[in-house]
């Protein structure tokens, strides 16, 4: 479902040229508009909010690492995103996002280092345990919210839209696929069908690897108050070793990093397009005043908070990708 | 949970978009992402009914 649906925002780009947010505008009356600006406004605080987590996740994590404490490394994390946002093309900002990719396999390499008793978690996953506990429904609940994200579906048809403006033809608009030839339309829609449905196994295979390793670590130990990925991790020390630990302070690190300007970005891409404005990486600070101004207030919104107040998501580091 | 509650509304404006004649043209959704789509819209709405119905999300946000 996942896939579907992201497939479906990454088709919007591609067959029209135009961001979500403008395609809302064309598609619905004064009424329609409203209510997708106040939705687009609900998205933007929620946005903020979990930048501000994200960040502070970035802050514990390196604090885990004994590179120091958090209320230092968190506010510097924002100054530094802002910056590489702004002042960057898009073409930095995907190279650096393609390194921390790599981070994300730190989970994966997880799973080779903890004990895991795989054929209790292959019966689990092939016959699936359901119980309707409150807790247990808040959990899916949970994971359905940081799998199919609102902010995801802006990102998708963003970044898309930034990798089409990139490409020769169409000058400094995208070229929708009906203006293109025939073959070259196909093979970009092949392409981009390819990359969605990879990048969304990806996600998978990182959440599951994420739910297991804790679940064969922490959970298997009875501890099972785990409010932040940092306590996660330092929960898995005793249980799995300082390896285990650092790496997986190193994947949230990684993940926290990748989020936080997603977040930003897609919130800010939605609303300058709602607002007719041009929205993207790629341009310069002057002419993308809106977005900028919009990601560059999130950002820094995130430094006061405390570790306490803004981390307390578990499960949502992992799937939001 | 802000933004799982989002998410179905979200959905349902993405699904209104992505199927639009005027719009997509060729493109716009075929069967399969036309089911997928308004399925997982339906999905989400429930799931944030059931958070409300609960009402406390547990902790865990």
């Amino acid at each position: 479902m996942m896939a579907a649906v992201q497939e479906i925002c990454d088709r919007t780009a591609l067959a029209t040229g135009k961001s979500l947010g403008a395609l809302a505008t064309a598609r619905f009356r004064s009424f329609g508009r409203a209510v997708v600006m106040a939705l687009v406004a609900l998205l933007i605080i929620a946005n903020a909010l979990n930048v501000a987590a994200d960040l502070v996740a970035v802050g514990s994590g390196m604090q885990l690492l004994h590179a120091g404490p958090t209320t230092v490394w968190a506010p510097l994390t924002g100054v530094a995103i802002s910056a590489l946002l702004v002042t960057g093309s898009f073409e930095s900002v995907a190279r650096v996002f393609k390194l921390l990719c790599l981070v994300l396999f730190s989970y994966i390499a997880m799973l080779f280092i903890v004990n895991v008793s795989w054929g209790r978690v292959a019966r689990a996953t092939l016959i699936p345990h359901l119980s309707f506990h409150s807790t247990n429904l808040a959990l899916l609940v949970a994971i359905l919210g940081t799998t199919i994200s609102p902010y995801l579906f802006f990102w998708q048809n963003l970044h898309r839209l930034e990798e089409m403006r990139d490409e020769r033809g169409g000058g400094d608009k995208p070229e929708p696929l009906g203006k293109r030839g025939q073959i070259a339309a196909r093979v970009k829609e092949r392409r981009s069908r390819f990359d969605v449905f990879s990048g969304m196994a990806f996600s998978q295979v990182v959440m599951f690897a994420i739910i297991v390793t804790t679940a064969a670590t922490i959970g298997k130990h009875g501890k099972h108050n785990v409010q932040s990925a940092a306590e996660a991790a330092s929960a898995l020390k005793p249980v799995a070793g300082r390896f285990a630990s650092a790496l997986f302070a190193l994947g949230f690190i990684g993940s926290g990093l990748l989020a936080v300007p997603v977040l930003a970005g897609a919130g800010s891409a939605g609303m300058a397009g709602l607002l007719g404005k041009p929205a993207g990486f790629s341009r310069s600070p002057r002419r993308a005043r809106q977005r900028s101004m919009a990601s560059f207030s999130q950002a820094p919104s995130a430094a006061p908070r405390s570790p306490s107040s803004a981390s307390t998501r578990s499960s949502s580091w992992s799937s939001s990708r | 949970v802000i933004n799982g509650v989002a998410a179905g509304p979200f959905l349902a404006l993405l699904m209104l978009i992505s199927s639009d004649r005027k719009i997509m043209g060729d493109y716009r959704n075929g069967k399969i992402a036309l089911i997928l789509g308004w399925l997982t819209t339906a999905l989400m709405t429930a799931a944030a009914i059931v958070l409300f119905a609960f009402g406390h999300g547990g902790g865990l946000y």
